[in-house]
């Protein structure tokens, strides 16, 4: 294990003098770790052993077998089928897919499910949306944001590569809002110098290292997992010693050297019958070299150093005459940083947290902030000889045991176990899941546009800003981003409580009319009430009280009952 | 190896978003524990004020044009400036209503911060302490403290949460979390603009969402056993479902949002208009909510602060200001204190008005702004046991450097900590405590001079109440 551990990391002779582990874990002696059929693994007293199914389990279960962690029994049907589809698409999964699902005989009826949702125009919607939010594509990207959704939804669709998805974003020149979509991510972070409409030079309007600092800082956090907003104004040491070690050990500098890849590269408002047309700017690489003593707007002054592109993990330089941007998503996509902190993300959502924590502050000095090493360097390299394909992740993930485990944990649970995935952890819904939970449980689609198209879901729109002030105000209040930070989770509070139960998005959905009509048996209408906020068939016990609410006014009580699931914390937890 | 969890729990702005509900259910084990508290040397506490309205100024309020004038090559030939008293010159153009108000108000205009980035300086308002990100997944908000600390005088009728927040989701910060403490401290983040108080419309509303409340509850004693053993982030959200809905049904709670056409034109149709008049309600209705932090937002005038064509200009921030902070100082100062003979709810409130730091004094800068300033700007105070119309500590004659720090420390200019003792000293708070039993095993002092970035004294501003 640790030779292969020690192969990866011999990239470069800087990788692996930053990667030294500060000291050497003593060798595995248990063998079993390493294989991949039914080991006993100590579950709960009584629980059943839980088959491995692929690599994932390997690590996470031979690490629990090694310190005898126990762990939680497989999910229920139920609670993966519900499971399944909100992670894989951000919906809940109508009353037909599940009693589908349950009815299914078929062994390999969970992977097929994976399969099918990951294949659904769904999947597209939902992480369509998840990339605007962490690419932040809202307002600031002006009329390109049509294009720039377009362009996500269509990766997707055809699961490119992640890394010439990524060297898209770092290269992409041109006219931002009409023609080349990947140069919208760099386009959205300008940095304004001057509002001069005399301004002899149009470039000045924009303060181009200010707006590359911006962009370093950015695109390293999202795609390095690397927070470099610390030495963008001062060197690591004297500041950093009890916040990241590695950084410690870096200067101002060597972040100019990181930002110098984007040195050459302009940004020009463009003009048109002598307005500026704000938020529209042609991105080219013609201009002059980053410089290290340039006037900074929201920065401490620059007072000069190497400048000199190169990449700030191993040093490397663009190569003779390689245009500077195409040297840094090359260097970018091969290194194994870049995969690391990819899949750490994503593992992440679907897993609760991640391997390392912040999944945008990695410290590359400390390897004890990597729980579990040898996954995250088996998932970084499964998702390279995968040809960096976004989908294979999710579904390697989705169909280890490890994702599969259930929340539900009958032994003493001990916060020591937490790091091992001993067991799903509960998540809220984000919030536009919780929108869009609402309406298909009560069957009433939103009425928006996106772009051009009207849609119903949250999750189908390029700008949720457009949803309206009450949808708007409802997803705030979860958490939803507003693609101008980068998105950030939010604590529950009484707030969402509030809303959940008053706001418009849920009561002005309850009219039940049709439905009360078109199922006239109690028990089957609780039934289908339970299934399509739920997702699951009532027990005896919540029949009683639910056939009890309906007595007097049916309709009314349906409705109330309808009501009393969406508030239920079944209805917004992803358990 | 053994990993703490507060070990995996991330840092950095994220983390302020991470309540002790948050994603791990974290510091929940910690949360329902009592917390383990010491008085590290007595503080004496005045308990002058039983509600408290913070205004925070979010952006930077440029000194020097406001409440510690300076005439400069900055000041506008539009500025009107007018000798209130002695020592305070103000410029009716920016403050009229206030200038008929300032003796109600005092001013510490000796205040020094070692921040000047927004971020940074908005999260110590909030926090009462520098950004640790090493430790800020603990830190609690103060609000949050306040309200743990007031938990035992909530009566029963008292439904409203004692922390409400007006717009803290436009600060840069957004709102912070409970930190280690439990999550019913958490602040109720109110937004004016869009949604507000959620509060049922009618008395048939109320009546649909009690028989609603009443089902959701016993059907939830049935769902229980299906969430047994899987997080307790359920029974969680469970708790503020209750404390949500004691809300909802209280009529007084609608009342407070109710808000006409005509006080709403005389407050102001803004954020900080809107939630002083929030404030003027909540406190009138003394229904469990102590302390308010408003957030006016978007102050933040590098460039062009005093460009009329602009939509965004220090007139039009001052201005919305000073009618919500002079009306809301007059209407407190005419409604008759329920609970002291011959004094008014002003008397009872303390009303402090912060901002993260100051604005750059002489001329204006290169794009006809003023940038951040962090060794000399100011507060303002009013209200709850304060002394009105005094003015502490002096700047020089460009407002560059701090000549007297006006209290009792010498040279020790006044920090946002001391803001802070003041605070909790108005509301009989001990703030010399410290609690013990974090996760970081770290005491959490409610002054933390230590955590400062430089000196800071551990007291109240006395000069403030003597």
């Amino acid at each position: 294990m640790i030779e292969i551990l020690f192969l990866l990391l011999a990239q470069t002779p800087e990788f692996e003098k930053v990667h030294k582990p500060l000291f050497t874990p003593p060798p595995q002696k248990s063998k079993e770790a390493a294989s991949l059929t039914t080991a006993y693994t100590p579950a709960r007293p009584g629980g059943k052993p839980v088959k491995r199914v692929n690599f994932i389990d390997t690590h996470i279960f031979g690490r629990m077998a090694k310190d005898r962690v126990p762990h939680a029994p497989l999910s229920t049907d139920e609670e993966f089928a519900r499971r399944a589809f909100l992670d894989a698409t951000g919906r809940i999964p109508s009353p037909e897919d599940i009693q589908q699902f349950l009815a299914s005989k078929d062994p390999q009826k969970r992977a097929k499910l994976i399969d099918t949702l990951l294949s659904s125009q769904a999947y597209i919607d939902k992480w369509t949306y998840y990339f605007e939010d962490l690419f932040r594509a809202g307002g600031r990207m002006g009329s390109g944001l049509n294009l720039f959704h377009f362009w996500l939804r269509e990766w997707l669709k055809l699961d490119r590569p992640v890394d010439e998805v990524v060297t898209d974003l770092l290269t992409g020149a041109g006219k931002s809002s009409f023609s080349v979509p990947g140069s919208l991510y760099y386009q959205r972070d300008f940095v304004k110098a001057k509002d001069d409409p005399d301004a002899p030079d149009a470039h000045d309007l924009v303060n181009q290292p200010d707006t590359v600092d911006e962009f370093t800082v950015t695109y390293s956090k999202v795609f390095l997992g690397l927070n470099l907003a610390c030495i963008s104004c001062h060197d690591g040491k004297h500041h950093l010693e009890k916040v990241n070690l590695f950084l410690t050990s870096k200067k101002r500098d060597e972040f100019w050297g990181q930002a110098a890849f984007y040195g050459k590269t302009r940004q020009i408002m463009n003009w048109e019958n002598g307005y500026q047309a704000n938020t529209e700017y042609t991105v080219d690489d013609t201009g002059p070299e980053y410089d290290p003593k340039a006037d900074s707007i929201v920065r401490v002054p620059r007072r000069g150093g190497d400048a000199s592109p190169r990449f700030i993990l191993n040093g490397e330089r663009p190569k003779e005459g390689e245009n500077y941007r195409d040297a840094l998503a090359r260097i970018l996509t091969t290194h194994p940083q870049f995969r690391r902190a990819f899949t750490n993300r994503i593992w992440a959502e679907f897993m609760g947290f991640g391997i390392v924590e912040p999944v945008d502050d990695f410290d590359l000095l400390k390897p004890d902030q990597v729980t579990n090493p040898q996954l995250l360097d088996a998932l970084a390299e499964d998702f390279r000889t995968h040809n960096h394909s976004f989908k294979h992740i999710l579904r390697t993930i989705m169909n280890s045991a490890a994702y599969q485990l259930s929340s539900r944990f009958d032994g003493e649970w001990k916060d020591t176990y937490t790091s091992y995935y001993a067991r799903k952890y509960v998540r809220m819904l984000s919030a536009p899941e919780v929108h869009d939970a609402i309406a298909l449980a009560t069957g009433k689609p939103g009425k928006f546009t996106s772009g051009q198209e009207s849609v119903g879901m949250v999750m189908q729109m390029s700008e949720p800003k457009k949803a309206g002030a009450d949808v708007q105000g409802f997803m705030k209040t979860f958490g939803q981003s507003n693609r101008d930070d980068m998105p950030k989770k939010v604590p529950p509070s009484a707030l969402q409580a509030m809303l959940l139960m008053q706001s418009k998005v849920v009561t002005e959905r309850l009219d039940l009319t049709s439905l009360t009509a078109e199922i006239p048996d109690n028990a089957q209408l609780i039934d289908q009430l339970f299934l399509r906020s739920i997702a699951r068939h009532p027990s005896k016990e919540e029949q009683t009280v639910a056939t009890k609410a309906l007595a007097t006014n049916r309709q009314k009580g349906a409705e109330n009952l309808l009501w009393a699931l969406i508030n239920s914390p079944e209805f917004l937890f992803n358990y | 190896m053994q990993r703490r969890l507060s070990d995996i729990l991330p840092a950095r702005r994220d983390v302020l978003k991470l309540g002790g509900y948050g994603l791990l259910g974290a510091f929940a084990e910690q949360a329902l524990v009592p917390q383990a508290a010491r008085a590290a040397g007595r503080s004496n506490p005045r308990g002058t004020a039983r509600f408290v309205v913070l205004i925070e100024l979010a952006g930077a309020l440029s000194h020097v044009d406001s409440f510690d004038f300076k005439e400069d090559a900055g000041t506008q030939k539009d500025f009107d400036v007018r000798q209130v008293r002695n020592d305070l010159y103000l410029s009716n153009r920016l403050f009229p209503e206030l200038s008929k108000e300032m003796d109600k108000v005092t001013i510490v205009r000796s205040m020094k911060s070692h921040e000047v980035v927004h971020f940074r300086g908005q999260y110590y308002t909030q926090a009462g302490r520098p950004l640790n990100p090493a430790q800020a997944s603990e830190i609690p908000s103060v609000g949050s403290v306040i309200a743990m600390e007031l938990e035992s005088q909530r009566r029963e009728k008292d439904t409203f949460p004692t922390y409400v927040g007006c717009n803290l989701d436009t600060s840069g910060c957004g709102a912070l979390s409970t930190g280690f403490l439990h999550p019913r401290h958490s602040v109720l983040d109110v937004n004016l603009k869009s949604g507000g108080g959620a509060a049922p419309s009618s008395k048939d509303a109320m009546a649909v969402l009690e028989e609603r409340y009443r089902l959701l509850s016993e059907l939830d004693k049935v769902m229980a056993p299906n969430r047994a053993g899987r997080d307790r982030s359920f029974g969680s959200f469970r708790d503020f479902q209750n404390s949500a809905y004691r809300i909802l049904g209280d009529e007084r709670w609608p009342h407070a949002f109710q808000m006409s056409e005509a006080e709403q034109e005389r407050y102001g149709k803004n954020e900080v208009g809107l939630g002083c008049l929030l404030a003027r309600n909540l406190v009138n209705a003394d229904a469990g909510t102590r302390y308010i932090h408003i957030v006016h937002p978007d102050w933040d005038h590098h460039r062009d602060i005093y460009n009329h064509a602009k939509k965004s200009n220090h007139y039009i921030r001052c201005n919305e200001f000073d009618r919500a902070f002079a009306n809301l100082m007059r209407d407190l100062g005419t409604i008759k204190s329920p609970r002291l003979v011959g004094k008014t709810l002003l008397d009872e409130t303390l009303i402090v008005v912060a901002t993260e730091f100051g604005r750059t004094p002489g001329p204006l800068n290169g794009i006809a702004g003023r940038h951040h300033y962090n060794l000399a700007y100011l507060s303002l105070y009013a209200g709850g046991g304060t002394k009105p119309g005094r003015i502490i500590g002096k700047t020089d004659a460009t407002g560059e450097r701090i000549v007297e720090s006006g209290w009792k420390y010498g040279k020790q200019q006044i920090k946002t900590e001391n803001v802070y003792a003041s605070i909790y000293s108005a509301l009989g708070i001990d703030w010399r405590k410290e609690l013990t039993n974090t996760p970081s095993k770290r005491a959490y002092r409610y002054i933390d001079m230590l955590g400062a970035t430089e000196m800071a004294m551990d007291d109240e501003i006395a000069e403030l109440f003597v």
